[in-house]
């Protein structure tokens, strides 16, 4: 989005990125950043430690339940020891080692591709005038918010013998063997991940004032020297990206289950999947592999504090000028135009093709248009009960959206506010680490902790409730909803509530007027990414909803599992309608409601 | 601390206590004619009603409870999930078991149960007979509950593409079905371990039953999670042979009829099994009894056959005077075999880890 901007005397053009509220603003001090009013109030009320409960009682607990078993499987009735090592010998050597190797080398290369892919979106929609840019930023939520097995299906359907390629005989042995290998699952995976490079990124990129260019190009500097000096100057950014998309690749299971048993490629998170299923499920094993997942990420943050630690990368100043658009002739709108659509046609387009044409072909039958049919969804509005899957699912999506976007308020504000501290380096490390644990090990450890006894006897009685499948939900969400809004508070600064103060505004009316209209756009993203990913979570629905209750995902496993493969397809389909429906609703809703001056200032929501 | 637990219940299944309610009230405007059909519901009414939770993962399943809970009165909870997903819900509280009735395919994993003392022994339903086939899948402990039979593994294929199907399990192993053949991950497909328990046992043991699959993956076999994906595969042309559980076949030749289900020489059975839990309140342990009666009588049978028509309604029945549907062959004209799943059950996890480890990657 174009918007004018003041700085100092004169009003200049820059390119605002789309939806993000970033201001490139005079004397910005690191010290002086911005805090919420939820912050700022529930802060002073009880202080940060309610914070550390909530985390503790929804995250840290549950994930270290689990955890423990590794080494102490008899603490939740396991096993015969309270402490062995066994789990971890056994652990740390055959197919399961084998399983983390591969999946620590294919979540390095997903995140080296989607930091590249990442960093290109975020220079193309922040730093030129390439036509049709908020539609790509659609695209890029959409892939956000797309489930990674429904990329994966998709590009199976393309490729597979008898899917959309043979049926234009072209059809390859090859591709396919290439697409169920350590290729076609990095390439999933950093598409899934491009979405979060993208986040990561687009900031800084927005911000990099021009004045660095221009340097450069005074002395003399070809095109590769400003890559050369630039990069380095995002360089926190781009480790942000790279350990943000290897977190959530170590921890992805939707595309796992889709390659990895045709693949012969075992990756952790399938392993563990697999010690889970047979009886007795092997819990310790599986607990062994969090512990690896765990402590992998944690050396890719040492890595990175590593890198960074001996340099200084202040770049956001009154000094460093605006960031300078490049205005795109007709020859850059077609060759960039072509890339862009080149990303969002692997990411999106065919994945949705194919998972469409899947649900709308007629039993045995190839894939030609004679053959397409709406029989599968026919069925799906006489299924009984599935109405009121979605009504519960809704419902408690809408209540994880709005509690856990509270949460994901704090914590990047606690995140974002001056010097971390122990306590801030802590809040960081834990809520990334909780990335790479897969929802699975989060769902397990809910039921080995809110199950115990000895809770029942302490007249606790939380199992079994929607209350724990909340709770559930909200650990689920926190990850990527406080990542999505550390950018944008870590912009914001001080220097805005103080002057409302100063001229005599109340501390709600600083906020609402002088913030929120900054953050607004912000905080709903984070809340549509809360609930789009809630609505059709699997794991902890699976273990953990009461009995009787049947969330949207439980009601379309059923259906796989049982009466019929097109039926549970369309009806995937059905229930993706509905929750991108919900979505694009909110949207539409706060363009028409939202004050104008929140439109104007905060940008749009996507 | 379990009647606590039951308060913790009734508290938080209030839409449950509603339907219960309700269905005591229609119970009541129906008569004498649910009271004479369900001798047990009388017996139920002087007793305290707790709420009788079912794990179960069959494609009747919420048919029967919803029937049974109309029958009885006992307001009854249902966990419909896969196998695997039970499983590794009852695994995980085991410190703290909430299951009250656990219903599922194959008698392995309850083998396994019942020898870590979790399921209750000695009881065996009245209110049905069984035929000869059901009394041999009785354990000698009584301590789970047979309620009819399928076979785990038969080979569903094209007719349209395939005209001669294998016989025998020898037979995959030749190159005309090279990389032709699928079959899901025991590991994680419940129904899939008793066929690799019965190819091995067949073969005379784990060693030569191992050196059997690792021939057929050389041979190009494709492994799969579930029987649907399997069958998907199948049905995109990707694979001609699927080695799925029988029912899930015959129940895609209602929407594709070119489908053949072929058995091999010899093929597994597999059992659906009803256990209960033998640390549950003894209230809850008389109603979970009584709910195994409900599924022996005629009313449960009938809600056995019809609650999932196209997939695990067509079993082969095992009490006598139930029918099994037309589509469903003569078992007496399929070679069976059933390996011992006291000797085979407390293999499971470490054949899974060895198929996934060798077979799968």
């Amino acid at each position: 989005m174009r918007a004018p901007l003041y700085t100092r005397d004169k009003e200049v053009a820059v390119t605002l990125p789309e939806g993000d509220s970033y201001r490139v603003e005079p004397g910005v001090k690191d010290k002086e950043r911005f805090p919420s009013l939820i912050g700022s109030v529930l802060a002073k009320a009880v202080g940060w430690p309610i914070l550390w409960v909530v985390l503790a009682v929804i995250l840290i607990v549950p994930s270290a339940s689990f955890l423990v078993l590794a080494f102490s499987p008899k603490l939740f009735g396991q096993g015969s020891s309270y402490f062995t090592l066994s789990n971890f010998i056994q652990g740390l050597q055959g197919v399961t080692l084998q399983g983390m190797r591969d999946s620590v080398v294919v979540g390095l290369v997903a995140a080296v591709l989607a930091t590249a892919v990442g960093a290109f979106l975020a220079y193309v929609l922040q730093r030129t005038t390439l036509r049709g840019r908020s539609l790509v930023s659609v695209g890029i939520w959409g892939t956000l918010l797309l489930p990674s097995y429904v990329i994966a299906v998709g590009w199976q359907v393309l490729l597979d013998r008898g899917g959309v390629l043979s049926s234009v005989h072209l059809y390859s042995p090859t591709l396919l063997n290439l697409f169920f290998g350590p290729g076609g699952y990095a390439l999933i995976l950093a598409i899934k991940g491009v979405p979060f490079a993208y986040l990561a990124l687009s900031g800084p990129i927005a911000a990099l004032g021009s004045s660095y260019e221009e340097a450069i190009r005074v002395h003399g500097g070809r095109r590769s020297d400003l890559l050369k000096t630039l990069t380095p100057i995002i360089l926190p950014a781009i480790f942000s990206s790279l350990v943000i998309v290897f977190a959530e690749s170590i921890a992805d299971f939707g595309t796992a289950a889709v390659i990895a048993p045709n693949a012969h490629f075992p990756v952790a998170t399938y392993m563990l999947y697999v010690s889970l299923s047979s009886y007795p499920a092997n819990f310790p094993l599986a607990a062994v592999i969090g512990w690896l997942l765990v402590s992998t990420l944690a050396l890719a943050l040492l890595a990175q504090n590593r890198a960074l630690k001996r340099r200084g990368f202040g770049t956001l100043g009154g000094k460093s000028g605006v960031a300078k658009v490049k205005k795109l002739g007709g020859l850059g709108q077609l060759g960039y135009g072509l890339l862009v659509a080149l990303f969002l046609s692997i990411s999106l387009g065919i994945p949705i093709l194919g998972a469409i044409a899947s649900s709308l072909l007629k039993p045995l039958s190839s894939m030609a248009l004679s053959n397409l049919s709406l029989f599968a969804y026919r069925s799906v509005f006489s299924l009984q009960g599935f109405s009121s899957s979605v009504v519960f699912s809704m419902k408690m999506a809408a209540i994880t959206a709005l509690l856990g976007t509270v949460l994901a308020v704090l914590v990047a504000r606690r995140l974002t506010n001056g010097r971390l501290g122990i306590f801030g380096r802590l809040l960081d490390v834990t809520v990334l680490v909780a990335v790479a644990l897969p929802g699975l090990v989060l769902a397990a450890g809910y039921i080995f902790t809110y199950n115990l006894p000895l809770l029942d006897r302490m007249g606790v009685h939380l199992y079994g409730t929607t209350t724990v499948l909340e709770m559930a939900y909200l650990a689920g969400a926190l990850p990527s909803s406080s990542r999505v809004l550390v950018g944008p508070m870590a912009q914001l600064r001080s220097s805005l509530l103080e002057a409302a103060r100063v001229h005599g505004s109340g501390p709600w009316r600083s906020w609402s007027k002088a913030v929120l209209p900054l953050v607004a756009p912000s905080i709903l993203r984070a809340a549509l990414l809360t609930f789009a990913g809630t609505f059709l979570e699997l794991p902890a629905s699976e273990l953990l909803s009461p009995p009787g209750v049947t969330p949207v995902s439980v009601a379309i496993v059923q259906v796989l599992n049982k009466s019929d493969l097109y039926q549970g397809t369309a009806l995937s389909i059905v229930a993706l309608g509905i929750d991108l429906g919900v979505i694009a609703a909110a949207i539409v809703l706060f363009r028409v409601f939202a004050p104008k001056g929140w439109r104007r200032v905060g940008g749009r929501v996507i | 601390m379990r009647v606590t637990k039951v308060v913790t219940r009734t508290k938080k299944s209030k839409i449950s206590l509603l339907f219960g309610a309700l269905s005591s009230l229609a119970l009541a405007a129906c008569g004498s004619t649910s009271a004479s059909s369900t001798p047990t519901t009388a017996a139920a009414a002087s007793v305290k009603k707790v709420p009788l939770v079912v794990y179960a993962a069959e494609g009747y399943d919420a048919a029967e409870v919803k029937g049974f809970q109309q029958a009885t009165g006992i307001p009854t909870e249902l966990e419909d999930h896969s196998t695997g997903t039970l499983l590794a819900k009852i695994s995980a509280e085991a410190n703290n078991p909430q299951w009250g009735v656990f219903w599922s395919d194959g008698s392995e994993s309850y083998a396994a149960l019942d020898q870590q003392g979790m399921l209750l022994r000695g009881f065996e339903p009245t209110s049905g007979q069984l035929t000869a086939l059901g009394k041999s899948l009785v354990p000698a402990d009584k301590s789970y509950i047979p309620t009819g039979t399928t076979i785990a593994g038969a080979i569903v294929y094209n007719s349209k593409v395939v005209t001669n199907p294998p016989t025998s399990w020898q037979q995959l192993l030749s190159p005309t079905w090279k990389g032709a053949v699928g079959m899901n991950n025991p590991a994680i497909s419940g129904p899939t371990y008793p066929v690799v328990a019965s190819i091995m046992d067949q073969l005379g043991g784990i060693s030569k039953g191992e050196a059997y699959f690792k021939a057929l993956a050389a041979n190009g076999l494709h492994v799969y999670s579930t029987n649907k994906v399997t069958l998907g595969a199948l049905l995109q042309g990707t694979i001609k042979l699927a080695i799925v559980q029988n029912s899930a076949g015959i129940g895609f030749q209602f929407t594709n009829p070119a489908l053949k289900v072929a058995y091999l020489d010899k093929s597994a059975l597999l059992p659906s099994v009803i256990g209960i839990d033998a640390k549950q309140s003894k209230a809850e342990i008389a109603e979970a009894k009584e709910f195994a009666n409900f599924v022996y009588s005629p009313k449960g049978q009938q809600l056995m056959l019809s609650g999932d028509p196209h997939g695990d309604s067509l079993f082969f029945p095992i009490i006598v005077g139930t029918k099994a549907h037309k589509v469903v062959p003569q078992l007496s004209s399929i070679p069976t075999d059933y390996p011992n799943p006291f000797v085979w059950g407390p293999r499971e996890a470490s054949l899974n880890q060895w198929f996934t480890t060798n077979i799968v990657q």
